[in-house]
């Protein structure tokens, strides 16, 4: 497997869903998994397979809802939709990532420049 | 720590595993037919383009072990799968089952009927009025407690005011009542006047006896009785018309003046007696074979209720005084003494009095 390929971690795939179906609206789980792997310019190799118990774990968790539906090319699909509450986690969740990033940012930075 | 929320979601996919494999294999099919799509559009043939779908999705197997781990409780499937053994290899072996349900259900049931003893015998406070002021007197021996007093020595107690703010009799006993041509033993007790002013229970019909009614040939009514509930149900159809009607009871006309509620059954535990009867009566109705008034003749229960107010050691200390003065009722030899002063006793009859008790409450429980 490349090296420059990320694996996706487990916390942040929740959140790359909630985002996806909070921007792009209901979606098949395949197209939740290209869009992941889009967004990350193909640098991020999900395992798609993952995917699916995360979707459930969302769902029992009330943040997704899923329904049945025909797909662009009239197949059967499962559409995942995100809730209220999932909105409230998002945001939440969105902001945690940003002050660690921050976080990590600073220690990473050449060490001259930390204050 | 799983959050409640998904508990409960987890606990609905129990019974839910067959959609949820069907759904789930719906799901991953449409995923890979996607992903096939997508990569013959890049002009691979379609081997290639299945092979590079499945590698992609990275194991179909794991994905929906993943998966069913997820949507419900593995332990508590486990579980569910270990009851349903059990219950296959219990059918295959009948007869052990048999053995095994049925002893169960005997220990079940022997449990349950023990308890119910206990409750009726021990626990159960009588259907009276302040049943905790009631004792029975008795005499106390070495051999266990004398339950039963004579007439004389129940005309003593009631007169002790001092200690008693009542104090009746009562014996159980059968009457002969005659139905048509023929007499019929009925379960019924002798009591004395004081008996249902004592225990205060009221009538559901007519009106109990009184002291005005337990006199040799009965009071302004004449010989007198009331009837339980049951007797008056099972016996009388529940007719009204019972009040004053006359039944000829040991041969002598006795009229009928009350009914008592259904939970009354005297104060005698696991006795039901129909018939209660003023002990004055007696010898009316046993005509040669009375014995009421015989000076040895041990037959009455004598119950009280203590005078409220009076704190216990008072009441001990006040029976204890009056105690050796029931050995002028006795004849004697100058220097005999018949009842011993130290053998005074009064029991706790808030639940009613038993032979059967003193029989089996210390086998119950100790």
């Amino acid at each position: 497997m490349a090296s420059d390929k990320t694996d996706v971690l487990h916390g942040s795939l929740a959140l790359m869903v909630l985002r996806t179906l909070d921007t792009l609206g209901p979606q098949h789980g395949w197209g939740i998994a290209r869009r992941i792997e889009q967004i990350s310019g193909d640098v991020l190799e999900l395992n798609q397979g993952t995917l699916y118990p995360a979707l459930l774990r969302l769902e029992q968790m009330g943040w997704i809802s899923s329904k049945w539906g025909a797909s662009d090319n009239n197949r059967r699909a499962r559409f995942y939709t995100i809730t209220r509450a999932g909105k409230k986690q998002l945001a939440a969740e969105s902001e945690n990532w940003e002050r660690i990033s921050d976080i990590i940012a600073r220690f990473l930075k050449p060490s001259g420049e930390a204050s | 720590m799983i959050p409640l929320r998904v508990l409960l979601q987890r606990l609905r996919g129990l019974f839910r595993q067959g959609a949820m494999e069907h759904d789930l294999d719906g799901e991953l099919q449409f995923h890979l037919q996607m992903e096939i799509g997508e990569n013959l559009r890049k002009g691979v043939t379609p081997q290639q383009a299945r092979l590079a779908a499945l590698r992609r999705f990275g194991g179909i197997a794991r994905t929906k072990e993943t998966y069913r781990e997820t949507h419900a409780l593995p332990a508590i499937e486990i579980l569910f799968q270990d009851l349903r053994y059990g219950l296959r290899v219990l059918r295959r072996n009948l007869g052990f089952t048999a053995v095994a349900v049925l002893s169960l259900a005997l220990g079940i049931g022997a449990n349950t009927a023990i308890f119910t003893l206990i409750r009726a015998l021990i626990l159960k406070p009588l259907p009276v009025a302040n049943p905790q002021e009631l004792v029975q007197i008795r005499q106390e021996t070495p051999r266990g407690p004398l339950n039963k007093r004579t007439y004389d020595t129940f005309q003593f107690f009631r007169e002790r005011s001092e200690l008693f703010s009542s104090v009746f009799a009562q014996e159980n006993t059968r009457f002969n009542v005659e139905f048509g041509e023929q007499p019929t033993p009925i379960e019924g007790v002798y009591v004395s006047g004081e008996y249902f002013p004592t225990l205060g229970v009221a009538p559901v019909l007519g009106r109990s006896l009184t002291t005005a009614d337990d006199q040799e040939s009965g009071g302004a009514d004449g010989p007198v009785a009331v009837i339980s509930y049951a007797f008056w149900i099972g016996r009388f159809a529940g007719d009204r018309a019972i009040l004053g009607r006359t039944l000829a009871i040991q041969g002598a006309p006795v009229r009928i003046v009350g009914v008592m509620p259904p939970s009354f059954f005297g104060v005698d535990v696991g006795k039901s007696p129909n018939l209660f009867i003023p002990l004055r009566l007696e010898p009316m109705l046993q005509k040669a074979s009375s014995n009421l008034h015989g000076k040895f003749v041990w037959r009455l229960d004598v119950l009280a209720r203590k005078k409220p107010g009076l704190t216990d050691s008072a009441f001990r200390s006040g029976l204890l005084a009056v105690w050796p003065r029931l050995n002028d009722f006795f004849p004697r030899r100058k220097g005999q003494t018949v009842i011993q002063p130290s053998s005074a006793g009064a029991a706790d009859a808030s639940n009613g009095i038993s032979d059967l008790r003193t029989k089996f409450s210390n086998p119950l429980s100790s």
